[in-house]
């Protein structure tokens, strides 16, 4: 074979193969990052359907808003803005995603590929077979009463929920208390099985939720988000500072106990004394 | 780019010098490698101060080494509500005791004219950095609870992550405020543990545990030496 007919055979394979890598990328990354608040032509979930979200917005805009919402909405930027207050106010997490891979993501979109790959969530209510044990093991779930088959934190590690069988409650995290109202089962399932907040997201991506457990969390979540207005749960914050007011003494009455026998005055203590009136 | 600079930068040259400069001080300064003590100038005081700051400190870092190398286990701890409670205010009450004695320390050293002769401006540093570290833990194990359990969860792969050479900060960057300042000061004080006190980390004296004080015995009349006006009292030592 001709040596420049070679190089141009090498030169399109090596172009084909990174396109496919990076077509791969951005459906990957959609998958997993996206896809639990947004479909492609399946109607909305937490956030908008992007089909042909490239024909609403330039790129740029894109780029940067997926880069970081809160610093567009922040920027008092209109259409930022107006896409914050239709979606029940809210924000979109913050990526670290670098611009190519942006790009790759919204090619995968622009594609319509995703349109017919994705699981049709947003039209499927996963509750609809649900009743009061769905609920109850839910609760057990949250609370760590009952432990993740896959051995991940409770929901009460970073969360907290207006109800009064939970006291342990976690505030790192957003109250879910309304998330139902806000987000509906597809996006309380969605996010719980893909969550695409960092933090969530490294405390389950090695300890995943099983379907039942998604569907539990989700039914536990609906009858919060409807019970909520009876629930008068005890505020747990003071008490726990009394407890560990209580181990603090407990620390201190040991060390004075243990170390009683002590020497209890510096060996010179005398002889410093004496002179204190000197030197100090 | 903040995150980066705080989350995988200082990380990195806070382990480095660490490494760097406690080998250099241990072959330069060898008989430096401790913590200057002022047990003799003061020792009253500083029991209050010493038991409950090392017991608190003792404590969490342990703690923390824990959640760090074996989140399992911890997660295994956490998965009973009454066990997450009981941790969690067990580590505040060491944390109050690490306060409380730290507190004790610093009011000791700046009131005593004869230990201030002796402190030096790393020791401030180091009194600055403590206090840093344990209010915003104490702010972090209040406002942002359950600080055992995502640590366990989320925060150690973020430092397996460094560990393995491949520092992924998206975790820290969506903490909020407090964390980020107690894991930022973390590194820091491990930066600086080379040239202050801390350097007593890494000298363990376990033999101090179970040895009883010593008693300094004084082989000749203190009364005649006081009085005496010779610059050298009895029998000079043949040592020396």
């Amino acid at each position: 074979m001709n040596i420049y007919r070679m190089k141009a055979l090498l030169l399109f394979i090596g172009i084909f193969t990174f396109t496919i890598i990076f077509a791969g990328e951005g459906e990957d990354i959609f998958k997993k990052t996206c896809a639990a608040c947004h479909t492609i032509g399946k109607g909305r979930l937490v956030g908008p359907d992007l089909k042909n979200v490239a024909d609403k917005q330039s790129q740029e805009w894109l780029v940067s808003f997926i880069k970081s919402s809160t610093t567009k909405i922040k920027s008092g930027d209109a259409a930022a803005l107006a896409i914050f207050e239709e979606y029940n106010r809210i924000l979109m997490p913050d990526n670290n995603f670098t611009d190519a891979q942006i790009i790759n993501v919204l090619n995968y979109i622009s594609s319509g590929t995703g349109a017919e790959g994705q699981a049709a969530t947003a039209t499927v209510d996963i509750l609809i077979e649900t009743g009061a044990d769905n609920v109850s093991q839910g609760a057990a779930l949250f609370s760590g009463n009952e432990r993740l088959t896959n051995g991940g934190a409770a929901c009460t590690s970073c969360h907290k929920v207006r109800d009064e069988r939970v006291f342990s409650s976690g505030t790192l995290a957003k109250d879910l208390s309304q998330t139902y109202e806000l987000m509906g089962s597809a996006g309380i399932a969605g996010i719980v099985k893909n969550p695409p907040f960092p933090v969530m997201g490294a405390a389950y991506v090695n300890h995943p939720l099983t379907e039942d457990e998604v569907i539990n969390l989700t039914a536990y979540l609906k009858s919060v988000s409807e019970q909520r207005i009876y629930q008068v749960p005890t505020d747990f914050s003071l008490s726990f500072v009394f407890l560990g007011l209580v181990v603090f003494m407990v620390i201190i009455m040991s060390s004075i106990i243990i170390y009683f026998n002590r020497k209890k005055l510096a060996v010179n203590h005398d002889l410093l004394s004496r002179a204190s009136n000197v030197i100090n | 780019m903040f995150n980066n600079f705080f989350f995988i930068g200082l990380p990195y040259a806070a382990l480095t010098v660490l490494l760097v400069g406690s080998i250099f001080r241990y072959y330069r300064l060898g008989f430096k490698v401790s913590s200057l003590s002022s047990q003799f100038l003061e020792g009253k005081e500083l029991f209050y101060g010493s038991r409950p700051f090392h017991w608190g400190v003792i404590f969490l870092f342990f703690g923390h080494a824990t959640a760090f190398l074996f989140p399992g286990s911890v997660l295994l701890w956490n998965s009973v509500p009454l066990r997450l409670i009981i941790l969690e205010a067990s580590a505040l009450g060491f944390a109050f005791s690490a306060l409380f004695g730290l507190l004790m320390l610093i009011q000791r050293r700046f009131k005593n004219r004869r230990l201030w002769a002796v402190t030096s401006k790393m020791d401030v540093f180091v009194y600055v950095m403590l206090l840093t570290q344990i209010i915003s833990g104490m702010w972090v194990a209040f406002f942002v609870r359950w600080g055992s359990a995502w640590f366990a969860s989320s925060l150690t792969p973020y430092l397996k992550s460094l560990f393995t050479f491949n520092p992924d900060v998206a975790v820290l960057a969506q903490m909020p405020l407090a964390v980020q300042i107690h894991i930022v000061s973390a590194f820091v004080f491990i930066g600086m543990i080379p040239f202050t006190r801390f350097i007593h980390f890494l000298v363990y004296p376990f033999a101090y545990l179970w040895r009883s004080y010593q008693l300094v015995i004084w082989n000749w009349d203190r009364k005649k030496i006081r009085t005496s006006r010779k610059l050298v009292n009895g029998v000079r030592s043949k040592n020396n």
